[in-house]
This record gives C-alpha cells, structure tokens and sequence, in this order.
C-alpha cells in the first residue's frame, strides 16, 4: 500500500517536474520579445565573450551577441520544430496505419513492405542521406526527419486497428449503414491514438534532439539564428575560455528533451489499461 | 530451428534489395541535373558538350533502370564507385573499409561501458524497488535518455582532457583515445539499457519459480545471478538490433567531436563535400550491417531460447 501510493507520488512528481519545465520553455518562446534583454542576432563586437554582466545577463558569445537573448529566442526555434516534426509524423502515420490495418490486403501489403524499408536504415542516417542530397537546411532537415519518423506510429497503428476493427460494435455500426469512412473516423481513429499519443509527446523531444544535432554538424537551421544546437557548435571552440557558450545551449536541450520525456513518460502510464483501476479509484476519490 | 534461420536469411534479401534501389535513387534525387553538379564540382565550367561527354563517362545516359542494374552490378563485385571530392578518384569501399574498424571498436566498446553501467544499477534498482536508490537511477536515467550525446562528449572532453589533462583530446589510435569517446556514447546508451533491465528483472522476480527458489532456501544473491539474471537478460538481448541502430547513429556526433576517422564522420565530411558517391555507399554499408546485425541477433535469440517457436 504505503509503495504504491510512493510509487504514484513519485510518477506524479516527475510528471509535474516535466510539465513545468515545458510550461516554463512555452511562455518563454511566447514572450521571448519582451523577456530577452537584447536582439539575440544583435553583435557587438567590442563585448565578445564578455563575463556575465548587468547589461549581459550570461556574458557575450564570440561576436558579442547577447547569450541569454538566444537561448529564450532558441525556445522559439526548437519547441515549433519539434512540433512540426513529430506533428506531421504522427498524422502521416496515423493515417498510413489506419489504412494498412483496416484494408488490409494489398495495400496492407505494400505500405509494411515500405515501413520495413525505411526501418532497415537507423533513422538519423536515412535523415543524412536525404539532406546529402536535397542539400543542408532547416526544411529538409524537418522533411528528412518527417520521412523516417512515421514508421513506427504507422506499425503501431495498424496492429491496434486490427485488433480495433474485429469488435462487435464495429459490425454493429456497419449494421446500421454507416460507411467506411465513417467507421474509421468516428469508431476506429478515437480508439487507436491514445496508445500512440505518448509517443508523439516523446517523438517531439527526439524531433528537438535530432534538429539540434543536425544544426550541430550544420546541416540544419543554420547561422545566425539563434538555434541550441547551432549555438553549441559555435561555442565548443571556445570550451577553455568560455566554457558557458557551449554548457548552456546543451543544457536547455536537455531540459527540453527531458520535460517531454516525463510528460510523455506520465501519458503512457495513464494510457496503460493495466493502471487504469488504480486511476479511476484516484478519480473517485477526488469527487 | 534451422528452418527458422533459413526464412529469416531469406526474408533480408528483398529488405537489402529495397534498401539498394533507395540508397541508389538518392543520387537522382538531386533538384537539378546530378552531371552538371559533379561536372561543376570538380570546378570545370560545364558546356553542354562536356557534361554530355561526362555523362557518359559516368555512364549517366542510360535510361534509370539500366543505370541501376549497372551500378548493381558493380556493387555485387565489390564496386561501389568513386569519390568525386576530397578524395578524388579513390574507390568508395576501400574508403569505407579503411575507415569501418574505428567505427567497429568504437560501437563494441560503447556496448561494454553501457553493460558495465546498466547491469549493476538496474539490478540494484529491481532488487529494491522504490527504495531512494531505485529513484535516483531512474531520475538518472531519465537525464541520460535527454542529454545529448554532442553535449555529453564536450564536457567530458573540457573535463578530462582540457582541465584535467588525462586524456588526449581527439585522434585515434591507442586506449586512451576511445576511453572518452565510449564512455560518450555508453552513457546514453546505459539509460536505455538499465530501465530495460530494472522493469525486466522487477517481472522475473515476480515469478512463481523465484519464490520456489526462495523457498528451497537459496540465498538472494544465487537467486538473482543463477535463476533471475539469465532470464532477465532476454528482453533486454531483443532490443539489441535497435540499440546498435542508436550506436551507429551516435557514432556519427562522437567521431566529429573527437575527430575520429570513422564511417560516422566519413559520412558527414562527404555530405559537407557533396560527395555523394561516399556518402551513397556509406548509407549502403550501415544499412547492410544494421540489417545483417538484427538478422544474427534474430536467429541467436531464437537459438538461445528453447520457449520461442518460430514456424
């Protein structure tokens, strides 16, 4: 008893900590214009590398550019991106799954045949191969990243929708005249995507991670937009003087990455049907 | 069983088939003509006769399918084509060839510090659950699934090697140089491995056998390594392939950062020069040794465990 209820207290507590973390980067990318103290492409160049100061509140990097002002403007790089990316591959793939499963067939045939392809490849070298030949930059990096990452809500998708379409009720509603298209907009998709919503929360932490990296190698978003990754690569020549150039970027990579992890941890735990019981007894208490 | 290993083996040839037809069209993805780009690559100014004239020479008037066949061909001899950038004229495979032990030692011993990591603490955690170490592994965890692996290798470098003065900094050739660049990688890969292990072991000790060994008196400590260790191990040996995916993928970030003359920045030095020649047969060859690895993890696994059934 007193473990569950720790247990509970600490999935709860790291939930919380996650939603925080990401409140706390949403407002900033909402208000970075009246939050940021200085234009984060504003140089100057008598103020490189300054210490921290009133006028910088966490110094200058090597063009003088005011450090804190592109890590708040960077939230509003990478938290879109992420969204974006992760976004648009769970759509894609909700919709390729749900076609798979639920025709079957052919078609079933095809588009598997075609996930396993593309899972024959780690991700983030099928994403290098195409941005090798599309060319660097932030919109092939995202299309790149939105052509490997559908696969795996496509595979998930399709085994809940087979399993989804043999219930009674489904034959019950066909019973009642109701199309294909309906069936699956009103019966089948509301009862496929909550396994796959927890996914896409932690597919927009490895969206931000992977854009980041690919910035990183400056493949992605490029200079001088104040993107985390790109503000790494830049500050690691200077990791003996000016060690902070490169620490704090990363660090608000990770924190990001980390809250949609939790959130994402925490949305899986309330999905999972086997926790469901303990759930719906917290919910009866609170009323 | 060895039916099994036959139908899986012969499952990947379709897989490596598709995998060369999608390696091959990159090339042809190129917006723009992909002979005019070599041409202009190699810093000549194209007049219509000389592309034409390279075209041909690069075999590029054929008809796609044909060139495919062609470059297949080659391929299946060993020929993957030439560089046409840094390392102009040299052929692809020997490229890649030259540089894949780097990466293959990087990726073995990246694997070890992550089992030397993640076996003892998610042992440690299963074995006492919800205790203050259970949850300070976890949190650990949760922080090594979001570091990124560019990051983590900076600091480990600022730490060890800049400030500290213990490590050489990058190259390649001696121990010293790959204890930083594995421990980048194995640590990431530890928080993965160790949650694995802690939810897998939590679910063997939970079985009905465990409690008959308690009950025949055998100590926790034999009851862990000899009965619940090698049974815990099995979800974690599935996830294997996957996980040398990730290695493969992080390799990528660890050699750049420590300049190690792997296939992972032989990748991305041929992106940044448009040599798609190398970064085509770089794709090919991770691809092929992904698949080839999942396949061998595949079969080992169905040999190992006498309960899985295949037919």
């Amino acid at each position: 008893m007193i473990e569950d209820a720790f247990q509970e207290l600490g999935a709860n507590r790291s939930a919380l900590l996650g939603t925080i973390i990401l409140a706390t980067f949403l407002f900033v990318a909402l208000f970075a214009p009246y939050i940021a103290p200085h234009d984060p492409t504003d140089q100057s160049l008598k103020n490189r590398l300054s210490p921290m100061s009133s006028e910088y509140p966490l110094g200058t990097d090597h063009l003088g550019r005011c450090i804190l002002s592109r890590l708040i403007y960077g939230a509003r790089i990478s938290l879109p991106i992420g969204v974006i990316i992760a976004g648009t591959a769970f759509v894609i793939g909700v919709i390729i799954g749900t076609i798979s499963g639920y025709f079957g067939g052919i078609i079933d045939q095809i588009l598997m045949r075609l996930v396993d392809l593309l899972l024959a490849f780690p991700g983030l070298i099928l994403a290098l191969a195409i941005i090798a030949s599309f060319g660097p930059g932030l919109s092939n990096a995202i299309m790149a990243l939105v052509a490997t990452g559908w696969t795996s809500y496509a595979r998930m998708v399709r085994g809940s929708v087979l399993s989804v379409k043999e219930k009674e009720f489904v034959d019950g509603v066909r019973a009642l005249g109701a199309g294909d298209f309906y069936i699956v907009m009103h019966h089948i998709i509301p009862n496929v995507v909550s396994p796959v919503i927890p996914m896409a929360m932690m597919g927009m932490g490895y969206a931000i991670l992977a854009i980041a990296g690919l910035s990183f190698l400056g493949l992605g978003v490029q200079p001088p937009a104040p993107e985390w990754g790109t503000m790494l690569n830049d500050g690691r020549i200077y990791m003996k003087s000016a060690p902070q150039l490169m620490m704090l970027p990363g660090m608000a990579i990770m924190l990001t990455v980390l809250s949609f992890n939790l959130v994402g941890d925490a949305l899986r735990d309330a999905f999972d049907p086997k926790k469901k019981d303990k759930i719906a007894s917290a919910m009866d208490v609170k009323r | 069983m060895l039916k099994y290993a036959a139908k899986r083996l012969a499952l990947i040839f379709p897989i490596l088939l598709g995998v060369s037809m999608l390696s091959f069209s990159l090339m042809h993805l190129i917006p723009g003509d992909p002979a005019e780009i070599l041409f202009r690559q190699r810093g000549a100014i194209p007049t219509p006769e000389a592309v034409e004239e390279f075209r041909t020479e690069l075999g590029m008037s054929e008809p796609l399918p044909i060139q495919y066949l062609n470059w297949l061909y080659g391929l299946l001899h060993g020929d993957m084509g030439r560089s046409i950038s840094v390392n102009y004229g040299k052929p692809v495979l020997s490229e890649i060839m030259l540089r894949f032990p780097a990466t293959l030692k990087l990726a073995v011993s990246s694997l070890l510090v992550s089992l030397l990591i993640s076996l003892p603490l998610g042992i440690l955690s299963a074995i006492r659950p919800n205790s203050l170490v259970d949850y300070l592994v976890l949190a650990g965890t949760s922080f090594g699934t979001a570091i990124p692996s560019f990051w983590l290798g900076l600091i480990l470098m600022l730490y060890f090697s800049v400030h500290l003065g213990w490590l050489p900094v990058f190259g390649y050739g001696g121990i010293d140089h790959i204890i930083l660049p594995s421990a980048t990688l194995g640590v990431g890969m530890a928080a993965l491995t160790t949650r694995l292990v802690r939810s897998s072991m939590l679910e063997v000790l939970r079985q009905e056998y465990i409690t008959t060994a308690r009950a025949k008196g055998l100590s926790e400590r034999t009851i862990i390594t000899k009965h619940a260790l090698k049974n815990a191990l099995i979800p974690v040996a599935t996830v294997a392939g996957l996980q040398f995916g990730w290695l493969l993928e992080g390799a990528v970030f660890v050699e750049v950062i420590f300049n190690r003359p792997g296939i992972g920045k032989l990748l991305v030095d041929s992106i940044s020069s448009r040599d798609i020649p190398v970064v085509q047969g770089c794709v090919l060859f991770i691809a092929f040794v992904f698949v080839l690895t999942n396949l061998l993890i595949d079969i080992s696994y169905a040999l190992f465990d006498p309960r899985v059934r295949y037919d």
